[in-house]
């Protein structure tokens, strides 16, 4: 005799749980999207001045950050706290560097600035790089926060966790480790407010009388004596990596590649008596590959650099080639 | 003869001999025929595993004078002899030799699959142990982990071309982080040389 198949309480029982934690997985990366949706929304559109202490390796400095936002345009002082005073102002996507001196640097923007091509708005970490959760809520400088988790799935980037403010979705805190476990980066703010509108004076830099120097650091050099039609191309690019902007152009020689978190840029240039030594430098968790090609008889330096390991970073400097093109 | 006593100098014999077989041996030692059994056992097993070429087996002279009492008393000196059968004496190491050869092997996957596993490359391991043999299978996986040079110490002008660097990777990533001044701060955090 066959036995039909019963309906049991016990199946249903087990069909509701797998439901309900196939629902709950689901919920959960929605959930962590939300928030760094509103972090990164909230690192625009936040006027906030606060206090801040940002550890890299060995070394820790304390700053003073005011940003504001009015009228679409994002501006931003940073003060540095610690030893000699410094101070860098952003305004309008233009970054100023104020030393004690009064010298002013600046970097020159080239003509292919600004041409980004992919929206950062809906490029969020994903999860098939990264194992997202929110896990839980906290109180951190007498403010309630949420602790989200953004751990990497792979060798190729870092693992975050990130405390967000919970009313404006601030980021507060935040520790950045390698696959070893070993933190790198760890930054927290010690006192923040948010006040409704922020004074342009508080907005301005502390240079006591006339800027000595103003000087420009000029876009990476292109090569002359190099073809015309030459572009770049980069051929390894590590899995969840998008070029945000590296337009297939002749001369572009300055590229940005990001995961939604982590960035990297590639700057291709000319052999030059003081480029940075070959191989990995590192300061926390920042590296610059510096790599030594050649291709047709020509000499080219590329540097990578940006928040990945060491070995990401070889591998994307490793891949770099010209190509000629000729016409469109 | 007592089976039991055949059956435990056999045991000794194939190192599986536990502390009880080794007791019951060793209070026969003195009886002629356990002397006997040893030297018959072990020219069986010589002539088994191939040794023992051109030796008449029927003449007792042509066997070494094998000290049955040596053997024993290695097995009780090595205390984990009881437990892992590992009787020390050269001409009886077939078995011995035969597991250090498997262990190799064992070794060998084992390496293969950690240096694999630190590949991450996980679909790679039923592959790799499959298809090629665990040595090669090391090789191959080794040479895919370059390491990157390190390097330790920047003269004061590599630490402004750094800067430099980070500060164009900064003005490039700020509006794409999400991590609002965060690359601005890593600027401002290195500063120490300037720009």
């Amino acid at each position: 005799m066959v036995k039909s198949w019963q309906l049991s309480p016990w199946h249903v029982l087990l069909v509701a749980v797998l439901l309900c934690g196939a629902m709950f997985a689901h919920a959960s990366t929605a959930d962590v999207e939300q928030w760094l949706a509103r972090m990164q929304q909230a690192s625009v559109e936040q006027n906030y001045r606060g206090t801040f202490v940002l550890t890299r390796g060995k070394m820790s400095s304390s700053m003073r950050v005011v940003h504001a936002y009015e009228n679409g345009v994002e501006s931003e002082r940073l003060m540095q706290l610690d030893g000699e005073m410094g101070e860098i102002i952003r305004r309008n996507g233009q970054v100023m560097c104020i030393f004690p001196d009064n010298r002013v640097v600046q970097l020159e923007k080239d003509r292919f600035a600004n041409q980004v091509v992919k929206a950062f708005a809906d490029f969020m970490p994903d999860s098939r790089y990264y194992a997202l959760a929110v896990s839980g809520d906290e109180r951190l400088i007498n403010r309630q926060v949420v602790r989200v988790e953004v751990k990497a799935r792979d060798q190729h980037r870092y693992s975050y966790v990130l405390w967000l403010d919970k009313q404006t979705g601030l980021l507060l805190k935040s520790s950045l480790r390698n696959a070893a476990g070993e933190e790198l980066e760890h930054f927290r703010f010690t006192d923040i407010e948010f006040p409704a509108r922020i004074q342009p004076e508080e907005l301005q830099p502390m240079t006591q009388g006339a800027v000595v120097a103003h000087e420009f650091i000029p876009p990476v050099p292109q090569d002359q004596r190099w073809p015309d039609a030459m572009m770049w191309n980069v051929g390894y690019q590590p899995p969840g990596f998008a070029a945000v902007m590296a337009p297939k152009r002749p001369g572009v020689n300055a590229m940005l590649y990001s995961d939604g978190l982590a960035s990297y840029s590639i700057f291709v240039e000319r052999v030059n008596p003081d480029m940075m030594p070959e191989g990995a430098s590192m300061v926390g968790a920042t590296v610059a590959y510096a790599d030594k090609l050649e291709a047709e008889g020509h000499h080219y330096a590329v540097t990578v650099i940006g928040q990945i390991p060491p070995m990401t970073a070889m591998k994307v400097a490793e891949s770099v080639r010209p190509s000629m093109q000729g016409g469109s | 003869m007592d089976p039991r006593l055949k059956e435990s100098i056999s045991a000794l014999m194939d190192d599986e001999a536990n502390e009880l077989e080794l007791q019951r041996v060793l209070s026969q030692l003195e009886h002629p025929e356990v002397k006997e059994v040893w030297q018959r056992y072990h020219l069986i097993r010589e002539v088994m595993s191939g040794r023992e070429h051109g030796v008449a087996m029927q003449t007792d002279q042509a066997l070494p004078e094998l000290d049955v009492s040596a053997t024993v008393a290695a097995a009780i000196a090595d205390d984990a002899s009881a437990d892992t059968g590992a009787v020390r004496k050269k001409g009886i190491s077939v078995r011995p030799l035969r597991w250090l050869s498997m262990g190799g092997v064992a070794a060998s996957l084992l390496l293969a699959a950690i240096f694999i596993g630190q590949n991450q490359s996980g679909d790679a391991i039923p592959e790799l142990a499959q298809t090629l043999p665990p040595d090669t299978a090391l090789q191959h996986v080794a040479n895919t982990e370059r390491q990157p040079k390190i390097v330790d110490g920047l003269s004061a002008r590599q630490v402004q071309r750094f800067n430099e660097y980070l500060l164009r990777h900064a003005e490039q990533s700020l509006a794409h982080s999400g991590l609002g001044f965060m690359p601005l701060a890593r600027v401002a955090s290195v500063n120490a040389v300037g720009i």
